[in-house]
């Protein structure tokens, strides 16, 4: 683990946001708001017609040579990340028969920026030196005068860092609503694609799966509370109690959510990435709403 | 049980949790990468530290104070999904403390 300090330098950043920017919960409301009308009303079912591609920037941040991860490692974590909004992963066979009928394509597609905000041509990947030995929660990581990379306009891309992260963190996201200069996702470069430095258990690429899952309005599946009161939002995935973890055994039942218990195979429980690999078509319906109401910047593109 | 025998900074191996038991690892121990690992520190003066999970992973920080009775360890309120309230202590020594998991 970090030592204590910056971890409450991580929690000054997140109290700084919520208390210094009231607009954040504000935002975030609206968003929830706009999510349960555009899911009644059907516009998130007009998104859901045809494919969203979402240009993406990776901002590489080094210190040591191994962390300057490769053009390929990056090229499987995008190919990964699509394979998985597209539900055409291999492992969606795995889902429970119980199920199978609720596994669904996004239809969003990510792909590498072919142009710079300025409108020249890039490969989208930012490489940046840094003399940090490693990043924490608290987003200096996405600032270059914090030894970080600026992010690029979060309207037009989604910005991902991958980086060393302190204290065993894979990986964290901003939900939509926050501000423009921190949005985007965070991914430790050990667990970022599926070659290279990745690393068991987290080599499949499903770090960023979760994190961008956060990024498109999704929230846990056990809702963010230890009991049974907390939800997801989401009709079609089982309330369950806390998280997942490692690769748990077909049912593991919580909050009399049996015979079929939790949903632990969703990508948005804290499984190993072996061991998760659906969204559900409730969790599709969500982010479409996203895209139809705080994402919507990226629907004219 | 003393409570210099359960204070320190303790975080949530759950890599080698059982069905009844929950085990913390001192917090400098070198734990794998986790999508979210809960921490606490007890200190002398009866406060706590402790880390929580975050609803978009951004690991939450709390404070409070906490007392030992018996074995039972009970913590005032802090992070939503920090450690459990209250914990009672099945054993501990210098590499664990291990409480009985919470129904
Ligand atoms: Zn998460």
């Amino acid at each position: 683990m970090t030592p204590k300090r910056r971890q409450c330098a991580a929690m000054q950043e997140y109290e700084r946001l919520l208390e210094e920017q009231p607009s954040f919960r504000a935002n975030q409301q609206r968003a929830e708001d706009f999510t349960a009308r555009a899911v009644t009303s059907g516009e998130a079912g007009r998104v859901a017609r045809r494919l969203v591609t979402i240009p993406t920037v990776v901002h590489v941040v080094h210190d040591k040579p191994k962390e300057n991860i490769s053009d390929a490692q990056i090229r499987s974590q995008i190919a990964a990340l699509n394979m998985d909004f597209r539900a055409t992963n291999e492992d969606t066979a795995k889902v429970p028969d119980p199920w199978k009928g609720l596994v669904a394509d996004a239809k969003i597609k990510f792909q590498l920026a072919t142009k710079d905000p300025e409108g020249k041509r890039s490969n989208g990947i930012v490489r940046v030196q840094t003399d940090r030995t490693s990043f924490g929660a608290g987003d200096a990581v996405k600032r270059a005068s914090a030894g970080g990379s600026d992010a690029w306009p979060s309207r037009a891309y989604l910005n991902l860092w991958v980086c060393t992260l302190g204290g065993g963190l894979l990986g964290y996201a901003q939900f939509p609503g926050g501000p423009r200069a921190t949005d985007g996702v965070v991914v430790l470069n050990t667990a970022f694609g599926t070659e290279g430095t990745a690393a068991a258990p987290f080599d499949r690429g499903r770090t960023l799966t979760h994190e961008v899952g956060h990024w498109l309005n999704l929230r846990h599946i056990w809702g963010d509370t230890l009991d049974c009161s907390g939800g997801d939002r989401v009709p079609d995935t089982p309330n369950c109690k806390g998280p997942n973890m490692g690769k748990p055994t077909y049912p593991s039942v919580s909050c009399a959510n049996g015979p079929h218990g939790d949903m632990f195979m969703n990508y948005m429980d804290y499984v190993d990435d072996a061991a998760m690999f659906m969204f559900t078509a409730g969790q599709v319906e969500r982010m479409n709403a996203c895209l139809a109401g705080p994402r919507k910047s990226f629907l004219a593109a | 049980m003393r409570a210099d025998e359960v204070s320190g900074r303790w975080a949530h191996a759950h890599e080698e949790d059982t069905s009844d038991e929950m085990v913390f690892r001192p917090a400098d121990a070198e734990l794998p990468p986790s999508r979210g690992r809960v921490a606490f520190e007890l200190r002398a003066d009866g406060s706590f530290a402790e880390t929580g999970l975050g609803p978009a992973d951004v690991p939450e920080e709390a404070t409070g104070s906490w007392t030992l009775e018996g074995a039972t360890i009970r913590l005032s309120d802090g992070a939503a999904q920090g450690v459990p309230r209250e914990m009672e202590v099945l054993r501990t020594d210098k590499e664990r403390l291990v409480v009985r998991k919470p129904r």
